[in-house]
């Protein structure tokens, strides 16, 4: 059973569907010729290499080149007709008017021309009258060659076994259109016309016979194999592209000027046969007219005789050059077709007479529409296209990637392009490098503001206190001064106070103020005091404090008699808490190494209760906040009073205001200390303060407000120029 | 699930700790106070220590920086200096020896004093400045309130500006009403914060001893 490949998936299917059973794609085009069959050796799409017999799509004529080429069993089971297998007698038996094929427009064409004009005939005198040196080579060769090697008789070379003559071995007949006097053919015609028994015996019909027209008949020669094996290839060639079918075109034989002259054809056709040894055995009749003048146009392509015999049912659209070809001639001749082909002619290249021949319509046939001549097409080997050809790639030849042109190491520079580059470099590396350019000492206006602002402060805090002018009058006390000065008025003499010195060294100005009017108080009550501090600089700073406070304020406490440093209590707020709950476990000595709790007016402390007072010095508030949280608490209605720094009173206020007091008496800043000093009458450090403080304060808002009036100005008019340059 | 021994212990002891300590305030018990007594008591001896521990670890730092001869050496040199030889001094000569008053009252206090002063004109310079980047509502609120409370604060030849100083000015007011108010403010959320934190630490939420 006969496959056919699909050319989209490439599986074999059977002959008969029409539709591939794995991609449903369409397996015959739909001229009616299948694309690709599995036994097929061809690689063109559209021709089949192989006959196909049981393909109806294909014409007759192919069919019948495809029967000749099966097996000789095969071709022997059918039986011939007697005109081709040589025992049909003389004749030919007029077939039925039921076998009658239906006759092609040009082989119609070609009997009417046949009954009303006989196309021209070469007459011997003419051809006699030919000059020797203005003859073709073809004749040539016929005068030479046949005439000494007289081809064998048609009937002696077919083998009896051969079922079907090839279309080469059938005789070709020239007809003449008018008799020709027998002494005016030339020799080698006269031979070849006492050999042409056997054509005029095989002409078919009755009205040839009475055609006056002598008929050549050339004998197969030994070149004949040669012939045949191009013949063959041609017909394999055109045998894909087209069958036979008459053509309009006709080929003239001019006779003019006492010598054969062709149509442009027919010319083509002999110069390429020039170079062919093939004489004058070749398949086709010529009718040669014998008048000179007359140029009589001859149907194409020229038939045999043979053609005209309507009993020919199975080549009634086969040529008879090319029904006659059997594939094993064909086969039997390939080596002689590559022979001829590697003298003359090229392999895929049709001879310019053959393919004048060849009917218009074959070449025109749908089937054929890719021409042979273009250039061999690449099949898609893989993928769903795979058996397609002229596939676009998936990747254009532009895309792909391409080596870089390598580019010479040494370039080519004259002096000219030296010099430029070495002032380039020049200037490139000097790009780099800073400039040398004149320092200019310009002071920015905001270091001068701020020379300004300090000069000012200090020339007017130094100028009160060089004057020692007290222009400030000194402020009446506040509330929660009066409250501590009540509370320390209230202790009595020996009384232990607790005293907690925890500011920092830097705001020791104020804060010393401060505390040193509370201490100076407490001396002159004759209170007995307890210094600690939670800063580590603490006892430092207490020793200084009482230094002071003795120095300046004229007291005689000595320490451990009446008073004591403790020192620092470590641990922050648990420190504190830790001390207020056991004094005596936080501190066990004094800050320079003494036992305290052996002196005796601490003997009776053993909690922080057991303090008079507690008095803190802070200028932080979270200390204070600390001393209020962990302290107070524990202190047990013993009064809690503080001297703190201004910037503290926000935070350690609330704690004075509370219903019940957290904080009894407040001494805030440098003026509560003044208003303090001012109240028990024993001016002191605060009250020296006070008037410088505030000519410091006076230039520092005479600063501010000038400063910042002139800065709104400032603002204004820049604001403004940029106004007028957007407007 | 992984557990790891050495975080259960921490954790354990931290939480212990803060909720005898916590119900020693609430519940008058004499063992959970004299507990509570110990625990603090440990805890100023530890803080003391950790403030031991801060020095060697400041000196060590310092004594590499000075090995490794890198960028500021020198400065690290010159506080090693200091360091060994105040606590030379005041382990020599006690904290309130002639010495240690010595490095106080002429190294010390005059630094850090100087410090403030310059703090102060340099907030004076700041503030004339506020206005060069532009006049906002909050810059001239600002500017007004300080003016306000340093004129509030002053008394030239016994001449008080009527209405702004005294007991009763509006510097004495935003002292003791705007400035109290936040205050206060602060120290309510600084005392919820207080609480959060500590709530944390006893349920182990928060482990700032790396437990």
């Amino acid at each position: 059973m006969a496959e056919i490949r699909c050319p989209m998936c490439g599986k074999p299917n059977p002959s008969e569907r029409d539709t591939c059973l794995y991609c449903q794609a369409r397996l015959k085009s739909l001229t009616g010729s299948s694309f690709m069959s599995s036994d097929s050796s061809s690689s063109s799409i559209g021709i089949p290499s192989q006959p196909d017999t049981g393909d109806s799509s294909l014409p007759d004529w192919l069919k019948a080149i495809r029967n000749s080429d099966q097996t000789p069993e095969e071709s022997e089971s059918e039986p011939l007709p007697a005109w081709i297998t040589g025992e049909g007698g003389e004749g030919f038996d007029e077939p039925d008017d039921t076998e009658k094929i239906e006759v092609p427009d040009w082989l119609a064409n070609l009997r009417q021309e046949g009954e009303k004009v006989h196309t021209s005939a070469l007459s011997e005198d003419k051809l006699n009258k030919l000059p020797i040196d203005d003859e073709p080579e073809w004749l040539k060769k016929i005068r030479t060659g046949q005439h000494e090697e007289p081809s064998p008789d048609f009937k002696q070379v077919l083998p009896p076994e051969k079922p079907f003559p090839a279309v080469s071995e059938r005789p070709i007949v020239f007809q003449a259109k008018e008799e020709i006097p027998s002494s005016e053919v030339p020799d080698w015609v006269a031979e070849l016309s006492g050999k042409s028994a056997v054509s005029s015996e095989l002409l078919p019909d009755e009205q040839e016979k009475d055609i006056p027209m002598e008929e050549v008949h050339f004998e197969p020669k030994e070149e004949e194999g040669s012939l045949l094996a191009w013949l063959s290839t041609l017909e394999q060639e055109k045998t894909a592209q087209a069958a036979p079918t008459q053509s309009e075109k006709p080929i003239t034989v001019d006779r003019g000027k006492e010598e054969v002259s062709f149509s442009s054809e027919v010319s083509g056709l002999f110069s390429d046969l020039e170079g062919i040894d093939f004489g004058i055995d070749t398949k086709e009749s010529f009718e040669i007219a014998k008048d000179e003048k007359r140029t009589t146009e001859i149907p194409q392509p020229l038939t045999s005789p043979f053609t005209s015999v309507e009993g020919l049912d199975e080549f009634a659209e086969l040529p008879e050059w090319l029904g006659g070809i059997s594939s094993e001639e064909t086969i039997a001749h390939e080596k002689d077709i590559s022979s001829i082909a590697d003298q003359d002619l090229a392999p895929a290249t049709l001879p310019n007479w053959l393919e004048a021949f060849i009917p218009a319509e074959a070449i025109e046939k749908p089937s054929t529409k890719i021409p042979l001549t273009e250039a061999p097409r690449k099949a898609e080997g893989a993928g769903p296209l795979a058996g397609l050809f002229s596939v676009l790639p998936a990747e254009p030849e532009i895309a792909k990637s391409r080596k870089p042109s390598e580019k010479p190491d040494v370039l080519e520079v004259s002096e000219k392009h030296r010099q430029q580059t070495s002032v380039f470099e020049a200037l490139l590396s000097s790009e780099g490098l800073p400039g040398v350019t004149a320092e200019r000492q310009i002071v920015a206006p905001q270091n001068v503001f701020r020379i300004l602002v300090f000069l000012l402060l200090c020339a007017g805090v130094l100028g009160v206190i060089i004057a020692g002018y007290q222009f400030a009058v000194i402020p009446t006390p506040p509330v929660e001064t009066l409250d501590a000065i009540n509370i320390l008025n209230s202790l009595p003499a020996g009384a232990p106070v607790l005293i907690a010195v925890d500011y920092q060294p830097g705001y020791s100005g104020e804060m010393e103020a401060a505390a040193s009017i509370i201490l100076d108080h407490l001396m002159v009550n004759g209170v007995n005091l307890a210094f600690v501090s939670t800063n580590p600089t603490g006892p430092a700073q207490i020793e200084r404090l009482i230094s002071r406070v003795n120095q300046e304020r004229g007291h005689q406490y000595k320490a451990l008699e009446q008073y004591v440093i403790m020192g620092y209590i470590p641990g922050g707020t648990t420190g504190l808490s830790g001390f207020g709950t056991q004094p005596r476990r936080i501190i066990t000595q004094s800050a320079d190494g003494k036992p305290i709790w052996r002196t005796p007016w601490l003997s009776n402390i053993n909690n922080i209760s057991d303090f008079s007072s507690v008095i803190i010095a802070t200028d932080d508030p979270d200390n204070a906040r600390a001393w209020v949280e962990q302290v107070q608490p524990l202190l047990q209605n013993k009064p809690l009073l503080m001297a703190i720094s201004a910037q503290a009173e926000p935070m350690v206020r609330p704690y004075y205001e509370t219903n019940p007091r957290q904080v009894s008496g407040l001494v805030v800043g440098l003026m509560g200390s003044a208003a303090y000093e001012q109240i028990i009458n024993r001016p002191g450090a605060a009250i020296k303060y006070w008037s410088p403080f505030n000519a410091a304060i006076m230039i520092a808002m005479l600063m501010i407000v000038l400063g910042s009036c002139y800065m709104m100005v400032m603002m204004l008019r820049t604001q403004r120029k940029e106004n007028r340059r957007e407007g | 699930m992984k557990f790891n021994l050495k975080s259960i212990i921490s954790a354990s002891i931290a939480i212990a700790a803060g909720v005898i300590v916590l119900i020693g305030y609430f519940i008058n018990l004499p063992y959970l106070d004299t507990l509570r007594e110990v625990f603090l008591h440990w805890a100023v001896i530890l803080s003391a220590v950790a403030l031991v521990m801060g020095i060697f670890n400041l000196s060590y730092v310092h004594i590499r920086k000075i090995a490794a001869q890198s960028t500021g050496d020198v400065y690290s040199g010159i506080l090693l200096i200091s360091l060994f030889l105040s606590a030379a001094i005041v382990i020599i000569f006690s904290p309130t020896g002639g010495f240690s008053q010595w490095l106080y009252n002429y190294i010390i206090l005059p630094v850090e004093a100087s410090l403030l002063a310059l703090l102060a004109a340099i907030l004076i310079y700041f503030c004339v400045r506020l206005f060069k980047r532009g006049i906002t509502l909050f810059s001239l609120i600002f500017v007004c309130t300080a003016l306000i409370v340093l004129a509030s604060m002053i008394s030239l030849t016994g001449f008080q500006i009527p209405g702004i100083s005294g007991a009763d000015g509006i510097g004495a007011l935003i002292v003791r009403i705007p400035s109290v108010g936040g205050a206060r403010g602060i120290l309510i959320g600084v005392a919820l914060g207080t609480i959060a934190t500590g709530l944390r630490v006893i349920m182990g939420a928060d482990r700032p001893y790396n437990g």
